[in-house]
């Protein structure tokens, strides 16, 4: 991972250093642009073979089946433990490491033919903050979500179909802020975000963007984020997928990034706080009939650049399952 | 009051014991439904199809991306409101096919599939399977199972066979 975090640019680096405080927004370098291009160059190639299911990390604007009446629920562990100082890694004196085990509960309900869908998001979370002068751990319900999809354009052939979506939601303060660590942010957040996908035979292509307007609590302005997603999905088995329903199994390589900008407190910018992450996101799906599947996948970061001095989220590990109930 | 009584009750026996017997139906209807590309989300189709009066069950093919009713026996499929059930499941309804049995009918100016037992019919679209069809069948009031496409038309002041039917393959069954 280290090697992901070398600049190539040492001329542009004071000028990029200058502009990330500037703008609390990540710059993307060559180096980063090489890796994303050759991660997409890796992906494109399945699509010349010719459905599957709804992708693990990635919204889906087909709001059918298990993702128009399911209830969806999975296991993410996240383990932060690298400290990481302008991208690069440096010693942590307090050996610190967390790992957050966050459950979350989403429940979708569909309107008017499947072209609206209303949706909460539920979490139970668990933190574990790990360091010499202690540990400390919190659980318990974390930032709840409401929103609601919209299918804004539909065009469908045969084994063939091309949908986008519009999203817009609310993140409720619910979680404790004030637990050592913090179970919510405290803030009332909304995120509005668009998802296109394309399906065609075996292969499906999905592409979303969301803008995070993150608030403040107190005197903390948190910064907003654009997370960015493009996922490719292929059915891997059957081959020739005829009487509905059978068994398949489904692979996934996705790409999902997210830049967040810097925070404020009482106006000022907080160095150590915002950056850039983009993780490659492998991903097998069963799906077992009408009403049910189970989903894994596994998030490596290939840009990793928080801000300033910070600990950088080293994986992700996340299983779940979504079963039909309306 | 009891003869009257009696009286009725014998007659809704014999009605019941008269009522047309469903001899002619739709028995089966394929219709190709586009966008079906990921089966995961072909439950809710599968759901409203199965709702709809006469079917017995639906058999949904993916690769071929057609959905198949099939009918109760004894009962005839109702295909109004089909295409309505394809698009209230979220996918686009295209070309329908139907296995029809009847009675081919002169009505006014249309060559008609009759239901018997039943005011609603199909308009025979005319072409070389119809004319070998009705040489077959010499103005006999023979049954035939039809095979063919399905076309809403809706022609005005015919609200009982808003339907064409263009026969591709039939059988002369009695």
């Amino acid at each position: 991972m280290k090697h992901c975090l070398v600049h190539i640019l040492p001329k542009g680096e004071k000028i990029k250093n200058v502009m990330r405080k500037e703008s609390g927004y990540f710059m993307i370098n060559w180096r980063n642009l090489i890796k994303v291009v050759l991660s997409c160059a890796i992906l494109l190639p399945l699509t010349d073979a010719l459905a599957q299911g709804p992708p693990i990390n990635t919204d889906t604007p087909i709001m059918l089946g298990v993702s128009g009446g399911g209830i969806r629920s999975f296991g993410k562990i996240t383990r932060k433990a690298t400290l990481l100082r302008d991208g690069k890694e440096i010693a942590d004196t307090l050996d610190r490491s967390i790992t957050s085990w966050v459950t979350p509960v989403a429940i979708p309900y569909n309107l008017y033919s499947d072209k609206l869908q209303i949706g909460l998001i539920f979490p139970y979370v668990n933190i574990n903050l790990d360091k010499t002068t202690g540990d400390v751990s919190s659980s318990g319900i974390g930032d709840i979500k409401l929103s609601a999809k919209y299918l804004v354009y539909q065009f469908d052939r045969k084994n063939k179909t091309i949908r986008v979506a519009s999203k817009a939601g609310v993140k409720l303060p619910t979680g404790d802020e004030d637990t050592q660590p913090a179970l919510g942010t405290g803030s009332t957040d909304y995120f509005f975000s668009t998802v296109a996908g394309w399906l065609e035979k075996r292969v499906g292509v999905f592409i979303e963007g969301i803008y995070n307007v993150n608030t403040s609590r107190d005197s903390l302005d948190f910064g907003n984020s654009f997370s960015y997603n493009l996922a490719l999905g292929y059915r891997l088995l059957p081959a020739v997928y005829e009487t509905y329903p059978s068994p398949q199994i489904n692979g996934y390589l996705e790409l999902n990034g997210t830049t967040v900008a810097k925070r404020e407190v009482n106006g000022a910018k907080v160095d150590n706080s915002g950056g850039t992450i983009l993780f490659l996101s492998p991903g097998l799906q069963y799906i077992g009939g009408r009403g049910w599947l189970v989903e894994t996948s596994f998030q490596y970061p290939i840009i990793n650049e928080p801000n300033g001095t910070q600990l950088a989220t080293d994986w992700t590990l996340s299983f779940g399952t979504r079963i039909l109930v309306f | 009051m009891k003869k009257l009584i009696a009286l009725t009750v014998s007659m809704l026996i014999l009605g019941m014991g008269i009522s047309p017997a469903v001899n002619a139906q739709v028995e089966e209807v394929g219709i190709r439904v586009d966008g079906l590309s990921c089966p995961f989300c072909a439950y809710g189709l599968e759901k409203k199809l199965k709702k709809i009066d006469g079917v017995n069950d639906v058999i949904i093919n993916i690769d071929k991306g057609v959905a198949t009713l099939k009918g109760k026996k004894g009962e005839s499929i109702v295909v109004e409101g089909l295409k309505d059930a394809v698009a209230d499941a979220g996918f686009t309804p295209r070309q329908i096919t139907a296995i029809v049995v009847g009675a081919v009918e002169e009505h006014g100016d249309f060559v008609v599939l009759k239901n018997i037992g039943s005011d609603f019919m199909f308009i025979l679209k005319e072409n070389e399977q119809l004319l070998e069809l009705r040489s077959k069948l010499q103005d006999t009031e023979k049954q035939v199972r039809v095979e063919g496409v399905l076309t809403y038309v809706a022609p005005e002041g015919h609200d009982n066979h808003p339907y064409t039917l263009t026969i591709e393959r039939f059988e002369v069954i009695s």
